[in-house]
């Protein structure tokens, strides 16, 4: 938006310069271990994730004053932001995400944590969404790094959900990411169940999270990750269906 | 041969604002909880402006009267400091101001709320709306929280402070910017603190400005949803300085009058959230030309 003229009055040049809806970052943070490859998750995540992206789109229009912009962080032996640049929500295509090596949970937090520094996250960006993905355990020093990620504030303000996908996933591991006790990690065991929880992490969660209005939480109250609005929605089940099975993962 | 530097001519401060309901607060039928109060007393010796953003959070019930409250109580403490000024004190230096003034906010602000609860108590529907009847019930000042920032010209000092976010920026004579108080990096996201936390006194930043060393003209307060609604981080420091230029060209009587128009347009084409903003200004700044021009007297008031 260029700046604008007034028409009361005087013609003047409306001070400051352009502007714009308010960034929200929107990171999923992906398990693309060799376990994904099992009972073909990964397949399932793909296909999940594609299914919720109008549903995050039609989420998103509802709030004209925040620009969703989205980034997708896959880890395994190792970890890599998969494209270039974070996405407009617009533009923003699900990639074909192959699974294969250990979970370098770790990694891929010491990433995050790089991509939650001011800059590059804009000063006026609303608290960003990060969004685990995961179906084992850590084989790296995840602690560290999530101790480092916690240090910063976009790291402690933000949104952290997380999505155990099967039954044999480290649940302490995606409590202690989440780190609120009144926020448990959303139960994923069969594909179905999967698309229901991306589907509203990319819904109820994004909306919550793309009200200017959040996040009043004084410096005398523990400090949440969770916004209130999304406190008071009621999870998705895991659902009946038990596809994943319980081999250890790796 | 010795001359003495020419005598400088005396301040004579002013103050204007205005705030806007947000195009979210009209969506979700929530009123403006944001506030603003100006006042220039004494033939403009003094003057004070107060920003107040009533915090969104569903605890925050009463924000708004938690705002307005807080604006009010800005302008009576820089009442108190001139008239003790005018008494003699010798505790109206700036840095003295600065260091009493947040003890002096927080107090008289708990005070309002206090009469406030004991003249309409919580009642179930606030807790019931709120989600945190529990916690309301135990510490109901969250009802009102708010942030607040205020900036006041009194004896050759500007004196400011500040609790949560929005920004406070002044302009000196040549067009540059000077930060009066310090940044608080915790304040990310939609995350701020807050005039009802315990800490508050803690987390208040103040500062002052000796006018003597400092040709400041312009200082402009605004809350967040103006502040954030810039593309560019320094895109507030760049509204801060067109309003100096269009002051010292126009004068105030056409930046007054259009000063809604744009918080609006900014706040709707960026962060949709209630956009306030105040202007104290020394009417030296302004141009021969907009000085015969004008006919602004001072101006006072709490957004509704």
């Amino acid at each position: 938006v260029q700046q604008g003229e007034v028409t009361d009055g005087p013609e003047l040049t409306r001070p400051g310069g352009v502007v714009s809806a308010r960034p929200l970052y929107f990171f999923w943070l992906a398990d693309c271990s060799g376990s994904m490859v099992r009972d073909g998750r990964i397949q399932a995540l793909n296909n999940a994730a594609a299914e919720a992206l109008p549903h995050m789109r039609r989420v998103a229009k509802d709030n004209p004053n925040v620009e969703v912009i989205v980034r997708v962080l896959r880890f395994s032996t190792g970890a890599e932001w998969v494209g270039d640049a974070a996405t407009p929500l617009d533009r923003f295509v699900w990639p074909q995400l192959q699974a294969g090596g250990v979970t370098d949970l770790g990694a891929a937090l010491r990433l995050l944590t790089s991509e939650l520094q001011t800059p590059p996250m804009p000063q006026r960006a609303l608290s960003p969404v990060v969004v685990l993905l995961s179906d084992g355990r850590p084989t790296d020093d995840y602690e560290t790094a999530l101790r480092d990620l916690m240090r910063l504030p976009w790291g402690q303000h933000a949104v952290r959900l997380a999505v155990a996908i099967g039954r044999d996933t480290d649940r302490d591991v995606l409590r202690q990411f989440i780190a609120d006790p009144t926020m448990s990690p959303l139960e994923a065991n069969s594909p179905e169940a999967l698309a229901r929880q991306m589907r509203w992490v990319s819904t109820v969660a994004l909306d919550a999270a793309s009200s200017p209005r959040v996040g009043m939480v004084t410096e005398s109250e523990r400090v949440r990750s969770i916004p209130d609005p999304l406190m008071s929605q009621s999870y998705p089940s895991a659902g009946p269906e038990i596809w994943f099975d319980d081999e250890p993962a790796s | 041969l010795t001359t003495s530097p020419p005598a400088k001519a005396p301040r004579h401060w002013e103050a204007f604002g205005a705030s806007v309901r947000g195009t979210a607060h009209v969506r979700d039928g929530l009123p403006n909880q944001d506030a603003v109060a100006c006042h220039a007393g004494d033939g403009g010796a003094w003057a004070v402006v107060a920003v107040a953003d009533g915090h969104g959070h569903s605890t925050a019930v009463r924000a708004d009267v938690g705002a307005r409250l807080a604006v009010q109580v800005a302008v009576e403490s820089a009442r108190s400091c001139w008239e003790e000024l005018e008494a003699g004190s010798d505790q109206c230096a700036g840095a003295a101001i600065a260091d009493r003034l947040p003890a002096a906010l927080v107090s008289s602000w708990r005070a309002g709320v206090e009469r406030d609860l004991a003249t309409t108590p919580l009642g179930a529907s606030d807790l019931e709306r709120s989600g945190h009847a529990e916690t309301l019930g135990s510490e109901p000042t969250l009802a009102y929280g708010t942030t607040l920032i205020v900036a006041m010209a009194v004896a050759g000092s500007i004196v400011a402070c500040e609790i949560g976010d929005g920004d406070l920026i002044g302009v000196t004579g040549d067009g540059g910017l000077l930060h009066p108080l310090p940044t608080d990096s915790r304040l990310v996201g939609t995350r701020t603190t807050s005039l009802a936390s315990r800490t508050a006194l803690d987390d208040f930043r103040s500062g002052h400005v000796d006018l003597e060393n400092v040709s400041l003209e312009v200082l402009v307060a605004a809350t967040d949803g103006y502040v954030t609604s810039f593309t560019a981080d320094d895109g507030f420091p760049i509204a801060a300085r067109d309003l100096w230029k269009l002051l010292h060209e126009m004068g105030p009587d056409p930046v007054h009058n259009a000063l809604g128009g744009w918080l609006e347009s900014t706040s709707s084409d960026g962060s949709g959230d209630d956009a306030t903003l105040a202007i104290l200004f020394d009417e030296g700044c302004l141009s021969e030309t907009a000085r015969s021009s004008r006919s602004l007297g001072s101006v006072e008031g709490a957004a509704s």
